[in-house]
């Protein structure tokens, strides 16, 4: 079983179970969890993240058989390029965590809200993303990475009171994924709405895939992901230490979907995916 | 076995899948309709609305005696027609029932008073939505301040503190030293460490399995809260069945058909 996305670290607003990587470990071992693609936690609020991405590849120097790296980087804060080089060339970084709302460098232009309703032809002829987003995104692309994009870390109405993150909109994930097909995209957090909406309106989706953390309902919610997107484009994910793991991974364990296309869900496509 | 407090459905579909999961996982559904029409719920429903949605309510728990424990839906914006409302379906049900409260109004507005005292006559639980949102609240929406006072107004009435107020720190909060809240878990996020705080607060004694199935939570999102936490099993075991069972046996009408079930439960 692998899970293909998870945090080692602590968070400012709360204790957390399972934030060290021993704890994290011993977790993983009690649900038969292998392997996981982790990224520093401290990296959604450190303004720094070339702090937390040295730390999170110590931990994974530690134990590269069950941690697979996925480092942070801000394109909203200068010289960031450095930051994604350093990555590549010292950690030799092959994933890439985003978190566009917490670092402030929306995916779209401003302008977005009105092209979009604009007829089809006028929509086409703007770039939506914004230069920063392209830029990322090119060098992703360059360099081969998967692009883990973190829609959200917890729900959004019980956020701190001075820090209100909105989730990253459906609409700039689609744009993202539609502008660069070839980039291999894990759409992290996405809940069962927020999926649905994605593969419909990403026309370019074959590199396209989603874990299912936050996929928490409605009753038969895999089933109907099955259905719709195909098993070959989930991953178990388990957001942890925000979520409990257990709620992805009994999720896949007792939908009614074949043996087949739960292997693919907890191992197989991950294996696919980061090559592991 | 598990007893789901908080649960719902709105279409045959999710009637059938509901029913379907719920017996294969042993888990018996107190399900309450707030939208027979497949529709998002109106806030403030007429009484026939409401009437139509207990309807619906009525015939699932009828077709499914042996998972099904009903939870009578009111709006109390209309208090005499709802007192009228509950005071039927109360004397139509034989078995373990309940009633749930929504945005109608808040869980202390004195338009409750007359539910409350039917409430606490046949010692019925009632399932009232809580919410804390960051963002806001809906209108007629009760925070956990205002559960915690209508807790302490009516301590002879037991209250399934719906979602314990989402932002679980300010339920536990608001939970303690009242001991007729019993903190439902269900809804929101399988946000880790949940129910530890929630145990922490208010004592295992006082928290109980909810899904909030379909509205749109899954069976197993929510059953992590409970397999998922550092308590221990006599806990989870309380969680997911002892408090609530307790909570529906205290009931002092409609007694038959949970003595039947008692019966062929026997060895």
């Amino acid at each position: 079983m692998i899970d293909a996305n998870a945090y080692v670290g602590e968070w400012p607003f709360r204790r957390l179970n399972h934030a060290t990587p021993d704890a994290l470990l011993r977790k993983m071992d009690a649900l038969g969890i292998e392997k996981a693609v982790v990224s520093r936690l401290e990296n959604v609020f450190y303004k720094d993240v070339m702090v937390g991405n040295r730390e999170l590849h110590r931990i994974v120097q530690g134990r590269p058989d069950r941690f697979v790296p996925a480092y942070t980087i801000n394109s909203a804060m200068p010289c960031w390029e450095q930051d994604f080089t350093r990555c590549v060339e010292e950690f030799g970084m092959s994933n890439l965590r985003i978190h566009p709302n917490y670092h402030q460098f929306t995916l779209l232009e401003p302008h977005t809200t009105r092209v979009m309703d604009a007829s089809l032809e006028a929509y086409a002829q703007y770039h939506m993303l914004t230069s920063n987003a392209l830029a990322l995104l090119e060098r992703a692309k360059a360099e081969d990475l998967v692009v883990l994009l973190t829609l959200a870390l917890e729900d959004s109405r019980w956020h701190h009171w001075h820090v209100k993150v909105p989730p990253v909109t459906t609409t700039d994930a689609v744009e993202a994924i539609c502008t660069f097909p070839g980039v291999r995209f894990l759409v992290c957090t996405g809940r069962f709405a927020h999926i649905a909406d994605i593969w419909r309106r990403a026309y370019k989706n074959d590199n396209l895939y989603f874990d299912v953390s936050r996929v928490q309902g409605p009753v038969d919610d895999i089933e109907q992901l099955c259905a719709q997107v195909g098993a070959d484009h989930l991953l178990l994910g388990t957001n942890c230490p925000i979520f409990y793991p257990e709620s992805a991974k009994l999720s896949i364990e007792h939908a009614e979907i074949s043996d087949q296309e739960k292997q693919l869900i907890i191992s197989a496509n991950a294996q696919r995916l980061f090559a592991l | 076995m598990i007893i789901d407090v908080h649960s719902h459905v709105k279409n045959d579909h999710e009637i059938t899948v509901s029913l379907r999961k719920a017996r294969r996982l042993g888990v018996i559904l107190c399900i309450n309709v707030l939208n027979s029409n497949n529709n998002y719920p109106p806030t403030l429903p007429t009484p026939e609305y409401v009437a139509a949605c207990n309807d619906l309510t009525f015939k699932v728990a009828s077709e499914n005696t042996d998972c099904v424990i009903p939870m009578w839906y009111l709006n109390p914006y209309h208090p005499e027609a709802m007192q009228a409302e509950l005071l039927r379906r109360v004397q139509a049900w034989d078995g373990h029932q309940g009633a749930k409260l929504w945005t109608g109004v808040k869980a202390n507005d004195p338009r409750l008073e007359g539910i409350y005292a039917l409430l606490a006559e046949h010692k019925l639980p009632v399932l009232q939505h809580t919410y804390m949102a960051v963002t806001g609240n809906m209108p007629g929406e009760t925070n956990p301040f205002e559960m915690r006072e209508a807790g302490l107004r009516h301590p002879d009435v037991s209250f399934f503190f719906g979602h314990s107020g989402s932002d679980m720190e300010y339920g536990a909060k608001a939970a303690q030293g009242v001991p007729n809240l019993y903190m439902d878990i269900g809804g929101g996020d399988a946000t880790n460490g949940y129910t530890e705080t929630l145990v922490e607060h208010a004592g295992a004694d006082r928290v109980v399995y909810g899904s909030d199935l379909n509205a749109p939570r899954s069976f197993m999102s929510q059953l992590a809260k409970v397999y998922g936490a550092a308590i221990s099993d006599e806990e989870k075991e309380k969680i997911l069945w002892r408090n609530a069972l307790g909570i529906f046996t205290r009931q002092t009408v409609g007694w038959s058909q949970f003595d039947r079930r008692r019966e062929v439960a026997a060895p």
